[in-house]
């Protein structure tokens, strides 16, 4: 049942984005002729095949009739703050340099499990983690990468 | 033959290219372990320090790297269920359930002992039949290469647990993603909406590491963050193996080393599909087929020597016709070309101190390999003891450092968390994402020789089907697809 009602969710997701890449395509680049193909002509292709694919994952529930309800939904919490972990990485980097990004990250990361992990944990993981990283990729490797930055 | 053997040990046995050699492996080794780094950033990384060797011992550190990273992604891809390289993708299919019944450590310990027979067997292969294999190559036509490559694509939907529709439908969205950038022909962006550092393309590695890493994070983090496994399960007591499994796994290393030779020297295809075409060849011929998935030996050593036979063998295309079968081999041929060294046929004779050094040191490598990683396993299975609360910040930190290092560029860890979106939203409807991947590597390249076979025979697409390789590799993709379908419909209805 649940798994009825997911590949209906799937299946009408990709008859949705591979319709609108190929109408994407077919609207906005030159598709030129099977011989000598334009910039478009290629990824309208692959659209029209996703969209195609997406009938036969859709089709068999919507054919046995699965009645409109609820599914399990996936893990929100984890993927909430991990998602956020790696956002607050990217936001804080360019600014402030690797340091402050790791500890942000080992903060929000820290919240995405349902157990609780100490203040204590939390600090000894941060720094932990800067002296590995600055061991690894700024002594050993020297990627050239920022470890503090100030911006004002 | 004998001559070029004693060239190629001169070259690799200096006590410098030795330690470089060295450094390679056990580099590779441990960059492959950690999940979420692969060979490309590893290779990217380490190629500024080559620049002050000479050609021939750089491009053995850094092929070193190449089969090293194979060695150690299949660890995390067994332990943490996170493939550090695509290759290994499918040893997380047995490898993974062996290591949650407590066989970790076997598991590991039989993976260094398929990984160095595929290994041997590439290199022997890559000896005798170089040349021969190179010629018939040359024969191809890209009408071949594009059927051979939707061969590749079909065969490793088949593999797929679930529908072949859902796997398929993830190869095609990879080509979509493959198509994101300048269109090489016409010069012309597409589907980069306006983002400029979208023009360059997406990136393999955020590509990966978003529908992988942070959806493997993410649901791990989710559940109860208590150990999947108990202690005692991943000493090295716990390494004996029944005979009887190792005697199962005699065949498939054999099977799986043919497979990975011959993908792996075929351009596009490489130890990645070798990889899954030699598990799903075990699957179908297995009379228990029921047991793949569940922590199967043959499910991890089959598709092990796969790869490292074909990480082997992926060197024919690129040394000796100068196309590159993967994005890690056109980096080796980067370095080559910065050292002024034109990668092409006349490679062989103008440089064979190069080319016999490379296969000489494959050999020292792959036993270094061995040596190495046995004892190592204690250690790398002792990761798994890290709990996950505090072992995925950690991960998630080499995943955007990682990223991060590629370009220097915050955008393509924004590519890592669009993707992680995705990933998620895979995992949530059950759909593979290891298709995903190779559609994308494998994508560009198809549409190269779509192009370029339709250009040929002037808009005729009959062109497929009228050259006789490509219409027999098409007629197997089609029996594949068949086979596919009616195989899961069996199931189903069992």
């Amino acid at each position: 049942m649940d798994e009825g009602r997911k590949d209906l969710i799937g299946g009408a997701l990709l008859l949705i984005a591979g319709g609108a890449i190929a109408v994407h395509c077919y609207l906005s680049y030159d598709l030129g002729s099977l011989r000598r193909m334009g910039t478009g002509f290629y990824p309208m292709l692959s659209g029209i095949a996703l969209a195609g694919l997406g009938l036969p994952i859709l089709l068999p529930p919507l054919l046995s009739g699965i009645a409109i309800g609820r599914v399990p939904l996936p893990p929100l919490r984890a993927a909430f703050f991990v998602l956020a972990a790696v956002a607050a990485f990217a936001l804080l980097y360019a600014p402030f340099g690797l340091f402050p990004a790791i500890v942000a990250m080992v903060g929000l990361a820290g919240l995405a499990s349902p157990v609780r992990t100490s203040l204590r944990d939390l600090a000894v993981m941060a720094v932990v983690l800067c002296v590995l990283a600055w061991a690894i990729f700024g002594l050993g490797l020297s990627l050239g990468l920022r470890m503090l930055n100030w911006p004002w | 033959m004998f001559d070029n053997i004693l060239l190629g040990l001169e070259t690799a046995l200096t006590p410098l290219t030795l330690g470089y050699c060295f450094v390679g492996v056990f580099l590779g080794t441990l960059v492959g372990v950690i999940p979420g780094i692969g060979p490309l950033t590893a290779i990217s990384m380490l190629l500024p320090l080559t620049y002050h060797l000479d050609p021939a011992t750089s491009l053995i550190m850094l092929a070193g790297i190449w089969y090293g990273t194979g060695y150690g992604g299949s660890t995390a891809a067994i332990l943490v269920n996170i493939p550090g390289t695509t290759s290994s993708a499918v040893s997380c299919l047995d490898g993974h359930p062996m290591a949650l019944q407590g066989r970790g450590a076997a598991a590991l310990f039989m993976t260094s002992v398929a990984s160095f027979a595929g290994g041997m067997v590439g290199i022997v292969l890559l000896m005798v039949f170089a040349p021969t294999i190179s010629e018939y190559a040359l024969s191809f036509g890209s009408a071949e290469y594009f059927s051979l490559m939707i061969l590749g694509l079909v065969a490793a939907s088949a593999v797929s647990d679930g529908p072949v529709a859902k796997s398929l439908a993830m190869v095609v969205l990879g080509v979509v993603f493959g198509t994101v950038g300048i269109d090489l022909y016409t010069g012309d962006e597409r589907l980069t909406f306006g983002i400029l550092e979208m023009s360059n393309g997406i990136g393999l590695v955020p590509l990966a590491m978003g529908i992988f890493g942070i959806a493997e994070v993410v649901g791990n983090a989710g559940s109860s963050a208590t150990r999947r496994f108990d202690r005692k399960s991943v000493s090295l007591w716990s390494m004996k193996l029944p005979k009887e499994e190792v005697r199962r796994s005699i065949l498939p290393m054999l099977r799986g080393s043919a497979v990975g030779s011959f993908f792996g020297a075929l351009p596009g295809t490489g130890p990645s599909v070798a990889s899954f075409f030699a598990y799903a060849l075990e699957k179908r011929i297995s009379r228990t087929p029921e047991r793949f998935g569940k922590g199967a030996i043959e499910g991890i050593t089959a598709p092990e020597s796969a790869n490292n036979a074909a990480d082997q063998t992926a060197f024919v295309p690129t040394l000796t016709l100068g196309i590159p079968g993967s994005a890690a081999m056109a980096l080796m041929l980067g370095a080559l070309t910065i050292h002024g060294i034109a990668p092409g046929p006349k490679l062989v004779t103008d440089q064979p101190e190069l080319f016999w050094g490379l296969i000489m040191s494959f050999w020292l490598g792959n036993l270094m390999l061995l040596v190495l990683n046995i004892p190592m396993i204690g250690l790398w299975v002792r990761l798994l003891l890290v709990p996950n609360r505090f072992l995925y910040p950690a991960i998630l930190m080499f995943i955007a450092i990682g990223t991060l290092s590629l370009h220097n560029n915050s955008f393509d860890i924004w590519l890592v968390v669009g993707f992680g979106v995705l990933g998620i939203l895979m995992r949530w409807l059950n759909f593979p994402a290891a298709p995903l991947l190779l559609g994308f590597v494998l994508g560009p390249m198809m549409e190269e020789h779509f192009r370029r076979a339709l250009l040929l025979s002037r808009g005729d697409l009959a062109t497929f089907v009228d050259r006789p390789v490509s219409a027999i590799v098409l007629a197997l993709a089609v029996a594949m697809l068949a086979w596919g379908v009616l195989s899961h419909r069996n199931k189903q209805g069992r």
